[in-house]
């Protein structure tokens, strides 16, 4: 059976992760403009990948930052070679975190969202990461370590990646005396400590329309 | 335990799914709606597991984590006998979730027959950081943290 699509309608991300926890054998062929891309999977896994001049995950890398082309989903062909062994989980976030940075410019997020979410009620302590844990911005209490946040955000992403074919909207941690708030906003993470008098749907919902009012200005 | 203890929780709409899993990873046991995919439990725990022992190692003692995607949301609730795992559609109140799961827990743990089968379950972490459970990236982070504590 053959497949044909747009990369718009279908990003190389679904078709990966379809591919793989449907178990098929496939290869799938990626046009873009320039070059041709092939993707092969097996037992789950993708197994290998070319996108000249690149091979194996490399070659993944590169075909998860098209934005268009056309892709050819073809069954039951099997792989030329063996180049790829990590998980194909893994292999995808790391791809996508290493597109994201290519294609986004690294700059701290603004100011202004800094003082606007600074001034929030119940907010003790904002920070900005990238995504090697190094703090940007602001501050976070001594004991948690920017490293180990990031550790928390990636696994995080893995999960609601791989489990559920869907995107990673926030995520927060609860002690008897804070929460731990996670937002992604590419290609920083912001976090924030706030005390436990915050209802927490409804402070999510303002740090979202901060961010949604001063990504469209 | 669930049918039991937790029983609110399985019939507020949009609750999808509910484990109570061993430190070790094993499901002690679950509930869930019809064509709900049973056989995430383990493998979605154990994410869980990992983020609650990074963060403990540091005693920070976070006790819940919640994790929402455009569909729906995780509650993970760390014990220190086990773990609960909510799984709900986007729309539920965690707040809500939270005050069942409370009122819950107390009766179990005020149980005597709970707190003799408890009592056979082991306290604390599993070691769930280990090598063989987590890919280079994860690998990548903690070999930073530990260089970074040295210093």
């Amino acid at each position: 059976m053959v497949l044909v699509g747009n990369l718009k309608d279908l990003r190389l991300a679904n078709i990966i992760q379809i591919n793989c926890i449907e178990r098929n054998v496939a290869k799938v062929t990626v046009s873009s403009v320039e070059r041709e891309g092939y993707l092969y999977f097996s037992d789950g896994q993708i197994v290998h990948a070319e996108f000249n001049p690149y091979i194996g995950e490399r070659a993944v890398q590169e075909m998860l930052g098209l934005t268009d082309g056309q892709f050819k989903a073809e069954a039951g062909i099997q792989a030329p070679a063996h180049t790829i062994t990590r998980p194909w989980n893994s292999v995808v976030l790391e791809a996508l975190r290493l597109v994201d940075e290519k294609t986004q410019q690294v700059t701290p997020v603004s100011k202004q969202i800094f003082s606007f979410i600074s001034e929030q009620k119940g907010v003790k302590n904002v920070c900005v990461l990238d995504y090697h844990g190094k703090l940007i911005e602001g501050k976070l209490n001594n004991k948690i370590s920017p490293v180990s946040i990031v550790f928390w955000w990636y696994k995080v992403k893995k999960l609601v990646t791989l489990f559920y074919t869907d995107f990673f909207s926030y995520t927060y941690l609860r002690n008897q005396t804070e929460y731990l708030f996670l937002f992604e906003v590419r290609p920083n993470l912001i976090v924030i400590e706030t005390d436990l008098y915050v209802i927490s749907s409804e402070f999510v919902m303002q740090i979202k329309k901060i961010l949604k009012r001063i990504a469209s200005n | 335990m669930i049918k039991d203890y937790l029983h609110d929780l399985t019939s507020v709409e949009g609750v999808e799914g509910v484990v109570i899993i061993r430190k070790d990873n094993t499901v002690l046991d679950s509930w869930s709606a019809p064509n709900f995919n049973t056989n995430l439990f383990e493998d979605v725990s154990l994410h869980f597991h990992q983020i609650f022992e990074l963060f403990d190692r540091d005693d920070l003692e976070y006790q819940e984590n919640v994790v929402s995607y455009e569909k729906g949301q995780v509650y993970a609730r760390n014990l220190p006998q086990f773990l609960l795992l909510i799984f709900a559609r986007f729309k539920v109140d965690i707040s809500a979730l939270r005050l069942i799961v409370n009122v819950g827990l107390a009766e179990l743990f005020d149980s005597k027959k709970m707190q003799k089968m408890l009592k056979k379950i082991p306290i604390g972490n599993h070691s769930v950081l280990k090598r063989e459970f987590l890919d280079d990236v994860e690998q990548g982070y903690l070999a930073k943290i530990s260089e970074l504590k040295k210093f």
